[in-house]
């Protein structure tokens, strides 16, 4: 299943495999999504409040690097699948980090697309205008 | 001798011009809200009330660029806003503020008159002006608001729903727009969070001054939703 209004927010879309796996959903976003879970919103910010395990003020990617860093993940080099890990990949532009995806067991990768769709995609499928790029990859031992 | 209220925003002076202040910030900064125009039939009492009720005192020293400015010919300023505002759109003039108050300063002359018009045209184009209130048109006004708001709100949504970024979407143009139309804006605001939910909430703690979300559902869509409308229940703003 394709999405004609995420193939015109992310072009690259239209050249690479990828497929919608949920409805529009204004109640969660990637960053929650990367984070498993899907009841907040994530984002620094102090007024209004959103939920951020860190300081309400930094968007940094520093600051996106460390509330990952504090649910166990650790920078890596590779965004190839390796047995026994979970990956995520923050995507960021000139402003700062804008996106992060989280690795299928698959080696494909789900996103939830801001208040939109959640899809199953390849890195580069999301990169461009809206997201920037792939500027760093995270990875922790998987559960169990 | 030029109207009191004419003078104050000429010289910014005045308590709600804010014109003084701002002269010297970039044009078309971050918030685009920069002008909003009130007429008021020359009386300088009827201006500071009004300007009260656009924008609250708070809102008002936080929103950078925003100016009240003052005349009372509604026809004439519209058609020449209407001319600038294209101007600005073909032609991106960098003096559009300036040439404003003097139009506005120009069209000033008939008493008894009313309304506003929104920073909308630096984006989108000109709104149509409202009615005086002597023609007993603030239904239509505010079916026009209405219009403009939804027209927005489309817009903010299609460009930014993909987006995760609370400072991004709040910043957007039509967002903004929205937010430049002040208290009016709040129960279409609700309005449109009832039907659906979405990222509204800058918007209503920026206008109103207040947050009712408590910290443990902070980012709860659906709860930060709830104890909106629910504010505005008490309010009597829906």
């Amino acid at each position: 299943m394709s999405s004609s209004s995420l193939e015109r927010d992310f072009p690259s879309l239209r050249s690479t495999q990828y497929d919608v796996t949920s409805p529009e959903d204004a109640q969660y976003n990637c960053i929650a999504w990367a984070a498993g879970f899907n009841d907040r919103w994530w984002w620094p910010s102090r007024r209004p409040s959103y939920y951020w395990p860190g300081d309400p003020d930094d968007q940094s990617m520093g600051a996106f690097i460390a509330v990952f860093a504090s649910l166990g993940y650790a920078i890596c080099d590779s965004d190839t699948p390796e047995a026994g890990f979970e990956k995520v990949a923050i995507y960021a532009n000139e402003s700062g980090p804008t996106h992060i995806a989280r690795q299928l067991p698959t080696g494909e990768w789900t996103s939830k697309c801001g208040g939109l769709e959640d899809i199953a995609h390849t890195l580069s499928g999301l990169e461009g205008d809206c997201y920037g790029k792939v500027a760093v990859i995270m990875r922790r031992k998987a559960a169990g | 001798m030029p109207e009191p209220g004419v003078v104050n925003v000429v010289e910014g002076r005045g308590r709600h011009s804010g014109w003084k202040a701002h002269q010297d910030k970039p044009l078309l900064a971050d918030h685009r809200c920069a002008l909003e125009y009130i007429t008021y039939g020359g009386d300088p009492a009827r201006l500071r009330d009004i300007g009260k009720a656009v924008w609250p005192q708070s809102a008002h020293a936080a929103m950078d660029g925003c100016e009240v400015a003052a005349s009372s010919s509604w026809s004439k300023m519209t058609q020449r806003m209407r001319r600038l505002a294209q101007d600005v759109l073909e032609q991106q003039r960098a003096d559009w503020k300036y040439e404003a108050i003097r139009l506005l300063v120009q069209a000033h002359g008939q008493p008894g008159v009313c309304g506003q018009i929104l920073p909308y045209w630096l984006t989108r184009g000109t709104v149509e002006a409202g009615p005086a209130p002597h023609d007993g048109g603030y239904a239509q006004a505010d079916r026009e608001l209405e219009m403009v708001f939804r027209d927005l709100a489309d817009t903010w949504r299609r460009e930014t729903g993909a987006l995760s970024s609370i400072t991004v979407k709040s910043m957007h143009p039509a967002y903004q727009s929205i937010v430049g139309m002040g208290p009016k804006a709040v129960p279409l605001i609700l309005r449109e969070l009832q039907r659906k939910p979405d990222h509204w909430f800058w918007a209503l703690t920026f206008i109103t001054g207040e947050d009712p979300v408590p910290r443990e559902d902070a980012g709860d869509i659906r709860k930060m939703t709830e104890a909106w409308l629910e504010l505005g229940r008490q309010r009597g703003w829906v």
